[in-house]
């Protein structure tokens, strides 16, 4: 049997083996917990705004975020910038003319508008087309327009056909199939285009840039007789007007040819957005209610 | 008498010499108490070292609402069954100590039961069985009221009773007449 007081100093002793020991336990759970605390609040923080910001906008959600399906930032209106970012399952990027008018690349003189986006997108002396909003107000699509809106500005109209002339104002309202004059009222209707469908419009001519274009254009170019695959079929012609604030423009382009591509840039984009703007407007319930 | 609860309330408020009077007071009662249950007074006395060192370790866990002795000879009770449980799975005891441990286990009876009867008595609680011997010890040798001795066992009063009952009654026989005049 051990002494009082060497009982005493054994208790003292084991004491504080137990509180340095308890002490290096804490210290130790510590060392493990505050890490793993500020790694998982750094992750929460950085990567979870992340995960969900892309599970509300999956990119193939067409209606989501931005219209066109642009990155954030980019400008919507460019042509060069008019590409789909829906990219990532590397597909064929989308050009906004197909998106907007659900044709494919092949069609028509479309595919040449989708080719001419794609070669002014790599194209290092791509003209800069006055931006009709900043990136930071551009326009709400769910929304209706306000006021200050500059679509309450804009209007346009198309002529297009061949011995019978297709006509759309989008100022009256007037929609004309296939007469001999636009001011036959045979064969017409109002009506109205949808926010969406304007905007798409909007943005479609926005992007072409329609001041550069002279007043009668030929995509085709000057001698005709010289193009490669130049068709001996009925021409059409197309005539676009375009009014935004102050500023009209008219576009008259003859001797088109259908299935036929321009080999001009300019000349493919317009004959693109034409084409983009034909389809909208033959897809209303007005045009196919008339006879 | 507070039974060491005053003592440590100094200890606690930085009073060093009220560590010793706690120790003087209860220490021996307390490796006496748990020798009943490891029957090795080096292992009592080491086990009775760990309750004491919880003291000072562990300074708030006593809440004063027990006395200090009732609270060691629970923690006494309590480490002294864990002891017997592992020792049961080690199971093994050293030449050295066995040989002595006749020799200590008198010394410490010296020590706490200076009283002749007592230790009569104590003779005859070795033949007990082991619930009997320790309400026996609490209430006869540390003379710890029933509801105290309840706290230590983990039991209510009315077991203690009839323990207790039970207990003086084979004490009896075993004293034989002089169990009568003993008790």
């Amino acid at each position: 049997m051990r002494e009082l007081n060497e009982c005493k100093a054994e208790i003292f002793r084991r004491s504080e083996n137990r509180i340095n020991r308890r002490k290096k336990n804490i210290s130790r759970a510590l060392a493990f917990c505050v890490p793993l605390f500020l790694a998982v609040t750094a992750w929460s923080v950085t990567l979870l705004p992340t995960v969900m910001y892309d599970g509300i906008n999956c990119p193939c959600d067409t209606d989501s975020g931005n219209e066109s399906g642009l990155k954030e930032g980019e400008d919507g209106f460019r042509p060069g910038a008019a590409v789909s970012a829906d990219m990532t399952d590397g597909s064929e990027p989308v050009s906004v003319i197909d998106e907007v008018s659900g044709t494919k690349p092949s069609e028509s003189y479309t595919s040449s508008a989708s080719d001419y986006i794609k070669e002014e997108s790599s194209s290092p002396e791509r003209p800069e087309i006055p931006q009709p909003y900043e990136s930071s107000d551009k326009p709400d699509n769910t929304e209706p327009p306000t006021e200050d809106d500059p679509l309450n500005n804009f209007s346009f109209s198309l002529n297009w056909g061949g011995s019978g002339m297709n006509y759309y104002n989008s100022k009256t309202g007037m929609l004309v199939k296939k007469t001999d004059s636009a001011t036959d009222p045979i064969n017409s209707t109002n009506c109205r285009l949808t926010f969406e469908q304007t905007l798409k419009i909007y943005k479609l001519i926005s992007a072409l840039e329609v001041d550069s274009y002279p007043d009668s254009y030929n995509p085709y170019g000057d001698d005709p007789a010289e193009f490669p695959n130049y068709p001996q079929s009925e021409p059409i012609i197309l005539i676009l007007s375009v009014s935004c604030d102050d500023t009209d423009k008219t576009v008259t382009a003859d001797n088109i040819f259908e299935n036929c591509e321009s080999a001009d840039i300019k000349g493919q984009a317009f004959l693109g957005v034409c084409k983009a703007i034909e389809e909208i407007l033959t897809g209303t319930e007005a045009w196919n209610a008339l006879p | 008498m507070d039974n060491g609860a005053g003592s440590y309330r100094r200890f606690l408020d930085g009073d060093e010499s009220a560590f010793d009077e706690i120790m003087n007071e209860l220490f021996s009662s307390l490796v006496f108490f748990i020798d009943r249950y490891v029957h090795d007074v080096c292992a009592a006395e080491d086990i009775a070292i760990d309750v004491f060192s919880d003291l000072v370790v562990h300074k708030h866990r006593y809440n004063f609402k027990v006395t200090l002795k009732t609270y060691l000879f629970m923690l006494g009770r309590s480490r002294a069954l864990d002891y017997i449980r592992h020792r049961k799975i080690i199971g093994f005891e050293e030449l050295s100590e066995a040989q002595k441990q006749p020799c200590d286990e008198e010394t410490l009876e010296e020590i706490v039961l200076a009283d002749e009867r007592k230790r009569a008595v104590n003779a005859a609680i070795a033949k007990l069985p082991g619930d009997m011997r320790t309400v026996i010890h609490l209430v006869y040798f540390e003379e710890l009221t029933y509801d105290e001795a309840a706290k230590v066992m983990k039991k209510n009063r009315k077991q203690v009773d009839n323990l207790l009952y039970r207990a003086k009654k084979e004490l009896r026989i075993i004293l034989g007449e002089d169990g009568e005049l003993l008790l």
